[in-house]
Order: structure tokens, then C-alpha cells, then sequence
């Protein structure tokens, strides 16, 4: 399995019964469905599981996709409906979120820095940053942050997104200009960047 | 000249969107317009400071068991491609209802026991949280013969098996194999009854190699050896894996969570590599463990990696018995104790 293949290659082996080819699928997305769902939901437990479930129902619904659909699209379709799900189920708990978050960035994944790191006073900075970018991102309202992370992070168009989410493309336009807007301004607040200019229009 | 700031336009702007001749035209505009300015500087600095933030990885874990069900997919998906008539819809996960004798008859091959490998661990790999089917590092035997004899088998009775003779005579060849390279005798294909119809092979073809099961059966044999030595955590996991639970998925073994061997082209074990997690100051690093035999199966030498850093182990450290590089990390002396001995979980 070549690791260059789209991923609609990839699922099209897998259909024909090759499982590596899905590990490679599975591996290219991993962190970043499981990053999406962790800023989602902001719990780690429920990413993981719900990161599992996404993959599962993509083993299960391998049979029935048809190369029409782009298979990151529909990954983060169901990634997203089973946060959605999730959290219909039960109350996003916003302060345990943050704290989860801003742990989870201040804990180095691998010990020993390779020689590429960042210098120390860097390295301090952007550790400094992180939480708070994180926390940052965790105070947007889920609907501006879903579409803010399924298009920035995720990588999806925004007809894409209006798919996955069910809305339709100008109100995803406007939310990922409020989220932006928004993050601007806690940022500001933070004093991240400098204070924003006097600017025309608010959000409505 | 004061106007509403042309937001949509603006957020394609300043997300890359725009055709070149159309950006072009917007910053123009957006020099001499300070709402149009201030807006878009606000939209791509955001979006500039936020693009540092990196993704979270995500823990292997998970892993596990979606691999196995994809593992499982992909053999039913094989399977199922394979006779003429369409595949059943079961095989994808749907409903057991329409089985017929020839669907069991898959589905008593492929829970029967450790089968011969899928497609996953064609290179190999034995991932332990896959569980049993996976658990015995499958060698040189050809891919999946139980799925290939199941196939066959299913077949509706009375359609010629093309095919069907060549899976049994290569699983009969990789048992001769085996049996050699491990010092254990080849168990003989006893017969074993066919859950199913057997396929009817036409009047020509060579008896003994008619009955597909028993070549199905023979790499259980071939492969209890290693399997053995696999046993406690893959029979833990096993229950896990196809439980589908995830809080019960641990790392089950954080020192060798796959392992993995390399053949020469007469089966005999050259090489094992084995895959963990070490603990380090602040956490845990990847851990690979390459261990290199000879022909004469015993130990010249290794590679050890905590992170990023590669120690070497030499034919002299061997020698010397040198065999702990790192604390808990122990090398085994020759090809069979690598493939007998037990995963050590902890330093």
C-alpha cells in the first residue's frame, strides 16, 4: 500500500479485501478526527470513544460507499453527528473541557526533544500559548467552533461542510467568520494580538 | 467612502479562496478602505495565530480494535468476492438472517481458531490487541488459505472448483515448512468433517485434495507453537477486541504491544521486531526492539530505540552477554527463545 494513494484509493482496495489498505485510511486520519473530536467535545474519554466509533462505522459502511463521496468528508460527517449525538445525550460540561485541554497541552507527548525542537525560550512560549489558544477555542459556541475546526483544521470546503452539518453554505460562511471574529477577540483580550482596530459591522 | 464591509467576499479572501484576479481586485479595494481593511487583517491574523496550533495525537489504543473488525471485513469482503453469484449482504455486517449452510460454513472456518493470516498482517505483523487470529505471527503461509478453502466451499454444489486445489496443496507445503523451522513435526491433515457440502470436483480431479477443511485446519497445528508462546496476553485481548468495548481496550502490554518476525525463504526466523512504549521523563517514547539472527539461529546483534535514540547492540555485546540494553528490555540469545518466550510487559 503506498502511502502517496488518495484515500478514495485506499477504500476502494480495502472494498476489494485488503485490510492494510484501511490501516493506511485509518493511520492518515486518526489524530486528526481524533483532534476534532477532542476539541468537540472537549473531553478525552469521549473523543477516544467516539473516534473508535467513527472508524467502525467506516469499516461497516466500506461495503456501500461509492467513490463519489470523498471519504475525509463523510469520515468527519460521522465524526461530527456522533459528537452531535453524544452531546444531545448529555450537557457539554464547558469548565471540565477547558481543563482537560489546557492539561493536555502543557504535558510534552514525547520526552526526549528531537533536535529540530523549538529552542528552550521558544519551546516555553509556544507552551505558554497553547493552553490558551486551546481554552480559546473552547469558548466559542459548538456550532461556530464545529464548522471553525471541520474547515480550518479539518480541511473541508465549505459546500462540504454545509453537508456534514446540515446547514446551508452562507450561514457557514457567517459562522466561521463570528468564530474568527470571536477567537480575535479573546485572543485580544489575552493579549495575544495587539487590541482589535476600530472595524466596520459588527456581528450581528 | 464608508460601506459594510463585503464579509463573505472577505472570509474567502482571507481563507485563500478567491480566484487571483478576483483577490486581486478586493485588496486593492481593501488598501483604501479601512472597515474592509481592518476586517480582513482581523480574519487572517486570527487565522494565522491559530494555524499553531497543532493536532493532538491520538492514542494508539483505539487502535485495536477497529482494525480487527477491519481485518474481519476485509477477509469477509474476499470471501464473499470470490464465488461467481453476488456477494452476500451479511458478509459487511448486516444481518445473519439469509445465511445458508455455504455462510456458515464461513463462519465455522473463520471462528474455528487462530486462522492463516489476512490481508493486515501480511507483512507479518502480530498486533496483540487484534487478538487470537492474529496473535500467532502467521510466516510464509500463503494468504488465508481458511479463507480461500471457506470461499471455495461456499460455492453453490456442482460449479466446477476452479482453483480449488491449489490452496490446499500450498497450505500442505508451508506446514513442511514450519514443521522444519521450528523442530516440529508437520501434524498430519487428518480429516476433519465439513460443516458444509463439500464442492463436488469433477470426476478427473485427485481425491485427496478434494476436502478443503482439513487444509483449513492444518495451520492451527503449524501455528500452535508460536501461538503458545503468544497465549496470555492474546487471549486477553481476544475477549476485548471482538467485545468492542472500549474502556476495556488497554495497552495490554506496554513494552511489546506487536511483534513481528522476519523469515528467510526457508522459514527460518531471522529477525524479530517488537514495538512498545518505554517510559521516559515526562512520559513514554516509542520503543522498537530489532533483534537479527543468524543461520545458525543465535543472536549477532540488535537495535534498540527509546525515542530517538538508536543503541546498538554488537555481536560483541552478545558475546559478552550484554543482553539488557536497556532495563527490562531483554534480547533473546537465539531465533527459537525469541519465538517462545513470553512478551515482558514492564521494565
Amino acid at each position: 500500500v503506498a502511502a502517496d494513494e488518495t484515500d478514495e484509493q485506499l477504500m476502494r482496495r480495502f472494498q476489494r479485501g485488503e485490510a492494510r489498505a484501511f490501516e493506511t485510511l485509518m493511520l492518515r486520519h486518526r489524530t486528526p478526527v481524533y483532534s476534532f473530536l477532542l476539541r468537540l467535545t472537549g473531553e478525552r474519554t469521549r473523543a477516544e470513544d467516539l473516534a473508535q466509533e467513527t472508524f467502525l462505522r467506516l469499516v461497516r459502511g466500506a461495503a456501500t460507499w461509492e467513490p463519489r463521496a470523498a471519504v475525509r468528508t463523510w469520515l468527519f460527517t460521522i465524526a461530527r453527528n456522533l459528537a452531535v449525538d453524544a452531546a444531545r445525550r448529555q450537557v457539554f460540561r464547558a469548565t471540565e473541557s477547558l481543563d482537560a485541554t489546557a492539561d493536555d497541552c502543557e504535558r510534552p507527548r514525547h520526552a526526549p526533544p528531537a533536535a529540530t525542537d523549538p529552542g528552550p525560550d521558544e519551546a516555553a512560549e509556544a507552551a505558554q500559548l497553547r493552553p490558551k489558544l486551546e481554552a480559546a477555542l473552547a469558548s466559542l459556541p459548538v456550532e461556530q467552533r464545529e464548522v471553525f475546526l471541520l474547515r480550518e483544521h479539518a480541511g473541508l470546503s465549505f459546500p462540504e461542510i454545509a453537508e456534514a452539518t446540515g446547514v446551508n453554505e452562507n450561514t457557514v460562511k457567517s459562522r466561521v467568520r463570528y468564530a474568527l471574529l470571536a477567537l480575535r477577540e479573546r485572543l485580544a483580550a489575552e493579549g495575544i494580538v495587539a487590541a482589535a482596530a476600530p472595524r466596520g459591522g459588527g456581528a450581528p | 467612502m464608508t460601506h459594510e464591509p463585503r464579509r463573505d467576499e472577505l472570509l474567502d479572501l482571507a481563507l485563500g479562496l478567491l480566484e487571483p484576479a478576483e483577490a486581486r481586485a478586493l485588496e486593492t479595494h481593501a488598501a483604501g478602505c479601512a472597515a474592509c481593511r481592518a476586517e480582513l487583517a482581523a480574519l487572517r491574523q486570527t487565522r494565522e495565530v491559530l494555524a499553531g496550533l497543532p493536532p493532538i495525537e491520538a492514542p494508539e489504543r483505539s487502535a485495536a480494535v477497529v482494525l480487527a473488525a477491519a481485518r474481519q471485513a476485509a477477509e469477509a469482503a474476499e470471501a464473499a468476492r470470490r464465488p461467481r453469484w453476488a456477494a452476500p449482504r451479511w458478509v459487511w455486517g448486516g444481518t445473519l438472517g439469509l445465511a445458508g449452510a455455504a455462510a456458515l460454513a464461513v463462519l465455522v472456518l473463520r471462528f474455528s481458531g487462530p486462522t492463516a493470516p489476512g490481508p493486515l498482517s501480511d507483512d507479518r505483523e502480530a498486533l496483540l490487541g487484534q487478538g487470537a487470529p492474529t496473535a500467532a505471527p502467521p510466516g510464509d503461509a500463503p494468504p488465508s488459505p481458511a479463507k480461500v478453502a471457506a470461499a471455495e466451499s461456499s460455492k453453490p454444489a456442482g460449479e466446477p472448483p476452479a482453483g480449488s486445489f491449489a490452496p490446499a496443496r500450498r497450505a500442505k507445503q508451508a506446514v513442511g515448512i514450519r514443521g522444519d523451522a521450528l523442530g516440529v513435526a508437520a501434524p498430519a491433515p487428518v480429516s476433519v468433517p465439513a460443516p458444509a457440502p463439500t464442492p463436488v470436483a469433477p470426476a478427473s480431479a485427485p481425491a485427496p485434495e478434494r476436502a478443503s477443511p482439513p487444509a483449513a485446519q492444518a495451520p492451527r497445528a503449524e501455528l500452535a507453537a508460536e501461538a503458545k508462546a503468544m497465549a496470555p496476553p492474546a487471549a486477553k485481548m481476544s475477549a476485548r477486541a471482538a467485545g468492542a468495548d472500549a474502556d476495556a481496550v488497554g495497552p495490554p502490554c506496554r513494552l511489546e504491544q506487536r511483534r513481528r518476525f522476519s523469515r528467510d525463504a526457508t522459514g527460518r526466523v531471522v529477525g524479530r521486531v517488537r514495538e512498545g512504549r518505554y517510559p521516559a521523563e515526562g512520559g513514554e517514547v516509542p520503543l522498537t526492539v530489532e533483534e537479527r539472527f543468524g543461520p545458525d539461529g543465535r543472536l549477532l546483534g540488535a537495535t534498540v530505540r527509546a525515542g530517538d535514540q538508536p543503541l546498538m547492540v554488537t555481536e560483541a555485546d552478545v558475546a559478552a552477554g550484554r543482553l539488557e540494553p536497556l532495563p527490562g528490555v531483554v534480547l533473546a540469545r537465539t531465533a527459537a527463545e525469541a519465538v517462545s518466550v513470553a512478551p515482558r510487559c514492564e521494565p
